[in-house]
């Protein structure tokens, strides 16, 4: 039985499995939080330009903002596409995963490639925030953790890209649910859900750490190092770059340049790999504001996922200081809060420290909907800070 | 699990890992950056580069930015040149085909910062085979002036002679100092000049001369 499970058993589901998923409730927290999301963006939309802001096309509109157009350029014409405005820059930045669902799902049902993006993003969140609930209650936490953990997520700060075309819907379903069944020990379902994560972003390959991580902390150092006594445990591990590689080889083949990721991301973004304690310091010294926000926002996830530390879950915790390392590692600012804002186990660590410390929610329920309000209207108005 | 099903697997995951590893040693040894290809392409309209009138002297300035020769690395030519902005940059230049005998290829810079700044250059990749070569570029905006001599034959079969500059030391301004630059500055170019040396029947072999007199820097050359 998973650790700590039995401990915190709760009178809303005394006569319930305490891993069965509400599942009414969630779908009624996801529609909330995107009743929200969509009503700051509808009225930031009638502020600026009245009532013929609410025309069909400029509501679909409120799902397609900055990055989108990258995905649907791939959607619609493959990849290889150039912004003419921004020299190096290609749309091999871009991993494959989630275009081909989109595409997928456009074929399937007939839609146009937004609006399919938009029900890709919107399922694969809704059913993300149930199995965040179930990881909460796998890691010993009661339904109020559970709740506040999968509400936490709901309502984050420019949440609406989970409803947007963009990959941080599918990256979030597929990091959870590839965790969740390694901290249920089922290896077999694991492994292609975190193969296919390395496929939708490149710090997919990050849950490599987790998974060392959680197999250090179960079975011991010793076991660890010895894995011809139980190689299953290691399936997800071999398999978590598989996507990542499969990626790289088409490149290799279009482009002759396996890497044509990083390629582009360099020249066309100016991005490369530096001391990440200088970039925080240059961000906040000599950033703009949206760097500043962007930063300060990385940090808040950061400190929340300092406090997977009170209960010990070094697992989750190592895994969000592998990928904050990566993301502050990069020299460019743009975007450090939606890259954080993915990494779920601050939140669950978060909704944790909630329930010991009451006071918190008096600080984190302000922050979330002033926060939530800014980027969300910065977002349906087009403003950089939303990128 | 039986032991032998156990040692399968495990020898199992042990192939999968050296799979991963042969592959990335494949693209790391074979991949080439398709940027710099893709703009590479485009010089001489994509065909093989006619023989250029040599010599060629480029100035670099906002009016003559060599936009199709500065290929990649480079920042936006400012009235004095222009930065390299990444920690590599290339520069390929349509010396055209079948030229015979030793080039010489002439780079004006000057280093970001006081102290001056180590560059790497890779020169060529044709039949010629490749150079490398090593110097220190004056900080404080002092020019240096480096004289590269090569064979013509660098040149790849399309004509083009390709050089490649890594600035180990670059550094962001904003890093050090209250200064709002957050580019990623290495040297700044000022000038490019391709010219013909006769040596009568002395071989051409790559040999890199700096102009400033001081010889504060060659510090080698050799073929690779």
């Amino acid at each position: 039985m998973p650790r700590g499970l039995a401990a915190h058993d709760d009178p809303n589901t005394a006569n319930a499995s305490p891993l069965r998923v509400p599942w009414l409730q969630v779908a009624l927290w996801f529609l909330a939080s995107r009743l929200w999301q969509m009503s700051i963006g509808v009225l930031a939309l009638v502020n600026r330009d009245g009532l013929q802001a609410l025309s069909p096309d400029r509501l679909t509109g409120l799902f397609c903002r900055w990055d989108c157009g990258w995905y649907l350029g791939i959607v619609e014409q493959g990849y290889g596409l150039e912004a003419t405005d921004q020299p190096g820059a290609t749309n091999w930045s871009f991993y494959p995963l989630y275009p081909l669902l989109i595409r997928g799902v456009a074929v399937l049902t007939g839609v146009s490639p937004v609006l399919s993006g938009a029900l890709v993003s919107n399922a694969c969140f809704l059913v993300a925030l149930g199995l965040i609930y179930r990881y909460v209650r796998v890691l010993g936490g009661d339904h109020a953790v559970a709740r506040n953990a999968t509400l936490l997520v709901a309502f984050l700060p420019q949440g609406v890209v989970f409803s947007a075309v963009y990959t941080e819907s599918l990256f979030l379903l597929l990091a959870v649910s590839g965790m969740l069944a390694l901290r249920e020990q089922r290896y077999l379902l694991s492994s292609p859900l975190l193969a296919a994560l390395s496929a939708v972003r490149s710090n997919g390959v990050f849950v490599i750490v987790f998974a060392v991580a959680l197999l250090w902390d179960r079975h011991g150092f010793r076991q660890l190092v010895q894995p011809w006594r139980a190689p299953l445990r290691y399936l997800p591990i071999l398999a978590a770059p598989l996507g990542a590689f499969a990626f790289w080889s088409y490149a290799y083949v279009q482009t002759g340049d396996a890497f044509a990721m990083a390629t582009s991301v360099r020249h066309g973004w100016g991005w490369s790999w530096e001391s990440p304690v200088g970039n925080l310091l240059m961000h906040l010294r000599a950033g703009g504001l949206e760097a500043r926000v962007w930063t300060v926002g990385s940090l808040c996830v950061f400190a929340s996922a300092l406090t997977l530390w009170q209960k010990r879950f070094w697992p989750e915790l190592v895994f969000c200081l592998a990928v904050f390392l990566l993301i502050w590692g990069g020299s460019i600012p743009n975007s450090l809060w939606r890259y954080s804002m993915v990494l779920f186990p601050a939140w669950v660590g978060l909704a944790f420290a909630m329930q010991r410390w009451r006071w918190l929610s008096w600080v984190v329920v302000p922050v979330f909907l002033s926060a939530g309000v800014f980027l969300g209207w910065a977002w349906a108005t087009g403003q950089l800070v939303s990128i | 699990m039986s032991p032998t099903l156990r040692w399968l697997g495990f020898l199992s995951l042990v192939g999968w890992g050296c799979v991963y590893l042969a592959l990335f040693g494949w693209f790391k040894a074979h991949s080439q950056d398709f940027i710099v290809e893709r703009r590479s392409a485009r010089l001489c309209a994509g065909s093989a580069c006619p023989a250029a009138n040599l010599p060629m002297r480029w100035d670099v300035s906002e009016e003559n930015s060599l936009p199709e020769t500065l290929i990649a690395g480079w920042g936006r030519p400012e009235s004095d040149g222009a930065w390299s902005v990444q920690r590599e940059a290339a520069i390929h230049l349509p010396v055209g085909r079948g030229l015979s005998g030793c080039l010489e290829v002439t780079l004006r810079m000057a280093a970001a910062g006081q102290a001056g700044q180590t560059v790497h250059v890779r020169l060529g990749g044709g039949q010629g085979g490749q150079a490398q070569f090593e110097w220190w570029v004056e900080g404080q905006g002092s020019q240096t002036e480096m004289r590269l001599s090569v064979p013509a034959s660098a040149a790849d079969e399309r004509g083009v002679l390709r050089l490649r500059l890594m600035f180990p030391d670059a550094y962001r301004p904003a890093k050090r100092a209250s200064s709002p630059d957050k580019r990623l500055l290495g040297a700044k170019l000022s000038r490019v000049a391709v010219k013909r040396v006769e040596y009568g029947e002395e071989v051409c072999t790559p040999k890199l001369t700096l102009s400033n007199g001081e010889g504060k820097g060659a510090l080698g050359a050799q073929l690779a």
